[in-house]
Parts: C-alpha cells; structure tokens; sequence
C-alpha cells in the first residue's frame, strides 16, 4: 500500500496559462519549500513522485482539479493543507486535503468525468435550441488531428449534460473524459455551433473547469 | 500582463504573466522609483542570468525603490502587442517601460543590440536618448557590453562600467533624491545626467566628442575623460539573492545558483570576461553553505549550480562541495559545476559530485598544438588532456564535448590540422577504455571564429577574414574522423558581425537601427540570425564589415572604447601580444606571483580589507 495526500486545488486567474509540464514544475517545487514528507523517485535525479487526476490543457483554469502527492510517513491532512498553501504561488489554491491508502495504480484510475463551463462570445440567441438539436442528435461527429493522421469521431456518447445558461452566457456541459473515450469541450462546442441557423457562428472565450467525477456520480450521466 | 486574446494566441503564455515564487511586488504608496530590469532575449533566456537576479535582488532591498523586470517578448507576442498598439510592460505592475523612472538593459552579447532597440521601441521609450522628453525614463547599459559602448551610445543615456549592484542602489537613490519624472524640465533632465556622470563607473555619451574610430572626449567639466570599471572589494558584505524568483515555466537554467568567485586568473589571452571581472574574489566556504541552504529553502529548487569562470579554481572546491553535499542531501539536491577544465582535478570533482549519471562532459581545448595554445596562454597541455579524457572515459562517461576556436592569432592550417588529430586521439582513447560500449561513444566538436574583443589582451589583432573563416571550418569538417564525431561550426559571417559591432564606434548605430526596424526576428536567436540583412545595414550606413574586421588597430593610439579603463594597462596588453608571438606562456598570479597587469593596488586592497582568509587574490 502507497500513502498518499490527495490535494484538491484550484488552478485560476493568470496561473491558468501555465501548461501541464510547468504545473507539475511548479506544484514539485511548493511541496519541496513546504517541507512535506514526500516520497521520491529512485536513481540520480530523485524527484518528488505526484500525480495529476487530468492534465488541464493550457489557459483552462479549474476549480476543483486533483494531485495525488506520495508520501514517505503519515502527516495530518491539516498540516498538508497548512504547509501547502503557504508554498504556493498566488493562483493555486489548497481546496481540500485528504490522506489516504492507495494500490499501485494511479489513485485517479476511477476518474471518468468532467464538468465544464464555456463561455461564449457571437451569435449566442439561438444557442438555446441549437443546444437542443445537439442533444437529440444520434451521432456528433468531429475530425480529430492524432500522430496518425485525421480521423472522425462520433463524440455524442461522450455527452452527459448540456445546458445553456443564458444569463451568464455559459455552456455548461459534464462529458466523459480518459481512455474508455472522450468529448472534449472544444468539439463540442463545434457541434452546438453547427446546429446555429446558417451565418451564426460562436467563440469560444474562456474554458473553466468546474469539476472532475467519478462516472457514478451525480454530476454525471444525466442526459 | 498582456491581455487574455494575446495570451490566448501566442506560444507559451506562461513566460508573460509574471506572479511567479518570490517575484517582489511593491505597493505603489511605498514606490518612489520604479526601476524597470530589462533583458533584450526571450523570459527564458533572461531568467537564467545570474547579474540580472542580483541587480533585482540589490535594488528591491532599498526602501522606496521597485525593480520590475521586462524581457523580449518572442515574436508573435511582440506582433501581437504592436498589431493592438500596446505597450511592453513590467512582468510585476505591467508598468509600461515608458512610465518607469528607470530602464536598466543588461549587455551580454552583441548580437542582442537590435533586441535592446525594439524592446525599447515596444515600450513606449523614444530609441535614440536625444529624442527623450523630460518626463521619459533614464535608459541606462550595464554588462560586458557597457565597457565598449559606443555602437549603443546614442541610446542610451549612461552606462554602467563593471560590478553593477553597488552602482545600480546608488544611480536608484540619485533619481529618487532628484525632482520626479513629471515635475521636471527638459533642462533638469540634462543637468541630472551631468550629476550621474559624477558616480564611478557611469558613463554618460552624451556628454562626450565621439570622432570616428577614435576615442570619445568629454564636452564639459562634469564628465570625467576615462571612466573607471567598478570593482566590488567585498562579495562577503555585497548583497546576494538568497530568495530569487522561481520561473514558472522552464528556462535555459532551471536551477539554484550561488556565485562561489567572480573573476578568474589564468589570463587567457582572447578572453574579455577575464579582464572584466579582475580581480578574483572568493566567497567563504561556510557563507556559500548557508546561502546554499537558504536559497533551496526558500525556492525549492532540485538542483544548485556552482556559478563562477571556473569551478575548479575555488581555493577550496573538494572541501565545499562536499560541505555542501553533505548538507542539501536530505532535500536531495543535485551539484552542478557548470565550467570544468580539461584536467585530471576537475574529473575527479565531476565525479564526486555525479556518482550515478555520467551526462555529457565539456572540455575547452580552445587550440589544437600546444604551440598555439601556449600562444593564447590556454594552460592546458597534451598530457593534461589525454590525463582528463581517460579519467572520464575510466569513470564512465561516453559523451564528451570539445570546444576550439578557428582564426586564432598566428593559427595556420596546420593547428587546425591538428585538432582533428587530437580528436582522432580523444576518439582511440574512448574506444579503448569503453570496450564492449565504445557503440555509445559520443564526442562533439564545436569549432566557433574567435573575435577579437576590446579589452581582451587580443582586442586589437585581426580577425581572420570570413574567407579564411569558412575554409578552416572547411579544412576541420574533411579531416575529422566521421563515425562518433558531430562538429559544429557556427556561421562565420556571425562572428564578424559581432566583432565589428564589439569594436565599433558610434557610426554603427544607424546599423542596429536599421536590423532593428526591418524586425526580422531576434537576431541573437541563431536560426534567425539572416546574414543578408546585416550587410544590407553595414552598405547603408557606409561601413565596410570586411576591412573593419580584419583592421589590426595599432598600439598606442585611440579606439572607440578607450575612454573606459577596464583596469588592465595597455603596456601589459602590449608585453602580453608580444608573448603570445613568441609562444611563451604567462602563468596565473594566483600562483606565480604577480604579473603587474595594473591592477596591483586593487588586488593589494583586497588583500588587506578582508578578502576570504582561505582564499586568494589574485588578477591574471
């Protein structure tokens, strides 16, 4: 068995610019000037061993995201919570800290789920029904650039909920993320643009990620 | 910080938002003088130095003063910012340049000249010091670049020569103690910068006669005829960043650094960073610890670097890097040592401090005789280098790195002959002790022009001519052995670019404008370096780019940086060229007792008030 503290953090304003490999970086660092217990790597270049639930693509921020930090002896939640907090950059937040018992796979095996809100900029009255023609469509198809070349993708499995939130001017959508198969939030957003009568078009603007589930919770599913 | 759709559209955005581990930040109330710190390359290339951290450091300790950093934005965000008619601004208030009191511009490599331009230009700051109003910043150069300044003097309006964190503290007080960018006139702006010529080691061109080629004189009282280059006596009591910023982001050097010595004393004759930083300074062994200690505290950092000419030299290297071994153990920081000699010693320190990874090890031959090694007073012979690779062979390394220079003085085809033969030497030796795994034998070979560089004992020789350049590079390429062996020659026309600029006067101007106004990329970026253009520049302004070159200056008359004194006489330069022509070798005065390079009294001073009682001082 592996200890671990799970951290869920925040990731917001200008920090949300920071890619996947420097948020590594800079949550390697914090834990290293918070003096937590951490676990390190073998061989020369020992390093702090942590890992990410799902990497948050550049200039997304989220509110709720998942780091897994290993660790070398027992600590109390609080004092990870404390210690963190007071290493980290104005940007990333210590949400919640828990101390917990894991296997060898990754402590995020279950996650499955993400939570997103788009906003959107242009033609955004019709959003409301393209929103629902999305949604009754049996197949949403999109190209997806690979090392392989193109290939179409049938993204409507992939859909949980979508909902179009008029005043704030959100699109606020649960799809499913990992391996088993994906909607990214992007393709989506495509696909309501495609429903818009012919000449609408939308932007997206800002990404925000609100929340990352396991797929029987209840964010989830819920078409 | 740029707005959200640039960021949005450029590549690594993390670079332009600042707010990154222990930047410093200062409430507006308690700011009078903002100090922007600029580095006329990219974020990652400008967060790797290590003088542009101190100054930061230094000057954000005085109360009342901020210092604020800026760096060259990449292209497209420098497109993007003047696509929207915005302005480049601090990483830490997004303070416009133009609305700072001072703008700081380090000068490490001339091929950045056209970058201090556009970086000036993106932030609101008229380029040419003449066409400043009085509410306009003061624009001052430091670095090796400021000890031959004129090329840049019509932009600047003052220079600081040597050792700038002393020098930056004070410039900082002298503004804040004079009326405020807006409450001035035009007039007070000019006497201002009368007063500033009064601090040692500040130039100020506008105040100074430049005669074509010759050397620049002062126009009235307040200026004085030779600027003397700063010298701190004391890195114990001078101060040093023991909580510096942690990038986001990666750049060029990722790593914690502290400054074990600052100067170096083997007085190789082409080198100009030898004669810019004398005398050689040592921290104390036990200070460098705790600043280690702290700095790893305080940014959390995996790795700290030894910072200095040469590692190896620290009167006592085995003792501090075990010291230092010893206590960064438990945070697991690796030691590295960034300038290693070709010599047995320095093998056995890259071992000590790298006892699993056997990463790639650089070796600085410069010559391939020792004929025209002891001509540029490289100490290092045959022995000591066969000695130094098979010690690393023996230990495990398969990758080695070798550094020479081509258009060396008095060099023929022959010395150049002989490179690849020690190459094929280095190559037998690898294959022998690796046995079974000579597969994974590596050796790299660059091969650069050398540039005669002002206050370098070589400053006035020729340089060979680009035809010559290119044939020797040439004449290596056909003669080295093709399987382990990579060579790398970079662009000759490069190196005549940056020797006509190092050694330049104030004609050379209108060149970097014109580079800098065609903004065909970042030209100290090697892959945009673009040959055409510089000729294009050097045609208009009338300067001949070959001739000025190849001009041996002569000895006893003026050049356009004679007005700087560096420290280092002319009559030891002249005793050293001499030397060098009849291949004789000049030992370090560390060792063999002073060579009166001219900075006796310096090293006498140090000598008495308090230079680390372990270390030694010494010039070259």
């Amino acid at each position: 068995m592996r200890l671990y503290a799970e951290i869920v953090f925040a990731k917001q304003g200008a920090l949300r610019h920071l890619g996947h490999l420097d948020l590594a970086r800079t949550m390697i660092r914090a834990v290293r000037r918070a003096g937590l217990p951490a676990a390190y790597s073998e061989g020369f270049n020992q390093h702090v061993r942590l890992t990410f639930a799902h990497a948050l693509p550049v200039g997304v921020s989220g509110a709720r995201e998942l780091c897994a930090v290993y660790l070398e002896r027992p600590v109390s939640p609080g004092e990870v919570a404390r210690r963190l907090s007071g290493a980290l950059p104005v940007g990333l937040r210590v949400i919640e800290v828990a101390v917990r018992q894991g296997g060898k796979g990754s402590p995020f095996a279950d996650v499955s789920t993400a939570e997103y809100e788009a906003r959107l900029d242009g033609d955004t009255q019709g959003v409301a029904d393209a929103v629902a023609r999305t949604l009754g469509s049996d197949r949403l198809v999109v190209h997806r650039e690979t090392k392989h070349g193109s290939r179409e993708v049938d993204i409507r499995p992939h859909i949980g909920r979508l909902q179009w939130d008029e005043p704030q001017g959100l699109l606020r959508m649960t799809v499913q993320i990992g391996e088993q198969g994906a909607a990214k939030p992007g393709e989506v957003v495509e696909c309501v643009a495609r429903a818009l009568p012919v000449g609408a078009s939308l932007q997206l603007s800002a990404l925000h990620r609100a929340h990352l589930g396991l797929s029987g919770d209840a964010h989830a599913g819920g078409k | 910080m740029p707005p959200d759709d640039v960021l949005a559209e450029v590549e690594r955005p993390a670079r332009y938002i600042g707010g990154e581990w222990n930047q410093v930040r200062k409430a507006t109330a308690d700011v009078a003088v903002r100090f922007a710190l600029c580095y006329p390359d990219v974020y990652e290339v400008g967060m790797s130095h290590l003088g542009s951290q101190i100054l930061y450091d230094a000057l954000n300790r005085q109360p009342g003063v901020a210092c604020e950093r800026a760096f060259h934005p990449w292209l497209d965000a420098a497109a993007a910012l003047r696509a929207r008619g915005l302005l480049l601004g601090t990483l830490e208030t997004g303070a416009p340049l133009r609305d700072c009191d001072l703008v700081g511009i380090t000068l490490q490599h001339e091929l950045t000249y056209p970058g201090v331009l556009s970086l000036l230009s993106l932030g609101g700051v008229p380029t040419r010091a003449a066409e400043r109003r009085a509410e306009h910043p003061f624009v001052i150069g430091g670095g090796p670049g400021a000890a031959a300044p004129e090329p840049l003097a019509p932009f600047f309006d003052a220079f600081v020569v040597g050792d700038g964190e002393e020098a930056a503290v004070e410039i900082a007080e002298l503004v804040r103690r004079s009326p405020s960018r807006h409450q001035r006139t035009l007039e007070q702006r000019h006497g201002f910068l009368r007063d500033l010529a009064q601090v040692p080691g500040v130039y100020v061109p506008s105040l100074y006669d430049a005669p074509p080629g010759g050397r620049p004189v002062p126009r009235c009282g307040s200026a004085p005829e030779t600027v003397v280059r700063r010298i701190v006596d004391d890195l114990e009591a001078a101060p040093y960043p023991l909580a510096p910023v942690v990038p986001h982001c990666e750049v060029v050097h990722d790593r914690a650094q502290i400054e074990i010595s600052r100067g170096c004393s083997r007085g190789c004759r082409f080198c100009q960073a030898g004669v810019l930083y004398r005398p050689v300074r040592e921290r104390r062994l036990a200070t460098l610890v705790e600043q280690a200690q702290r700095i790893i505290a305080a940014t959390g950092y995996e790795q700290l670097s030894l910072a200095s000419l040469h590692c190896a030299d620290y009167s006592r290297i085995i003792e501090l890097v075990d010291a230092l071994q010893a206590s960064l153990a438990e945070q697991r920081v690796a030691i590295a040592l960034p300038s290693l000699r070709a010599d047995t010693f320095s093998i056995e320190l890259a071992q000590r401090v790298q006892r699993v990874k056997k990463s790639g090890l650089t070796f600085a031959p410069e010559a391939g005789t020792q004929r025209l090694r002891d001509a540029i007073n490289k100490g290092v012979s045959e022995a000591d280098l066969e000695a130094a690779v098979r010690a690393a062979f023996s230990a495990g390394w398969h990758a080695l790195k070798l550094y020479f220079m081509l258009g060396l003085p008095t060099e023929t085809d022959e010395d150049v002959e002989a490179i690849a033969a020690l190459v094929r030497s280095v190559v037998a030796v690898g294959r022998e002790l690796l046995g079974r795994r000579q597969g994974r034998l590596r050796v790299a070979v660059t091969a650069s022009s050398f540039i005669p560089k002002p206050h370098a004992v070589f400053e006035r020789v020729a340089q060979a001519d680009e035809g010559t350049l290119r044939a020797r590079g040439e004449l290596l390429r056909r003669a080295l052995p093709r399987r382990a062996v990579a060579l790398s020659v970079p662009s000759p026309v490069q190196s005549v670019v940056e020797c006509v600029l190092a050694r330049g006067d104030r004609r050379l101007a209108g060149v970097l404008e014109h580079v800098q106004q065609a903004q065909r990329g970042l030209q100290s970026w090697g892959e945009q370096f673009d040959p055409s253009l510089w000729r294009e520049a050097f045609a208009a302004a009338g300067v001949n780019l070959h001739e000025e070159a190849t001009r041996e200056y002569a000895w006893r008359r003026p050049t356009p940086w004679s007005h700087i004194d560096a420290g280092v006489s002319e009559g030891f330069r002249e005793a050293e060229v001499a030397r060098a022509r009849a291949g004789e070798v000049t030992p370090d005065c560390r060792q063999a007792g002073c060579r009166d390079c001219g900075l006796v009294e310096r090293c006498e001073r140090l000598g008495a008030a308090g230079a680390p009682a372990e270390g030694t001082a010494g010039t070259g």
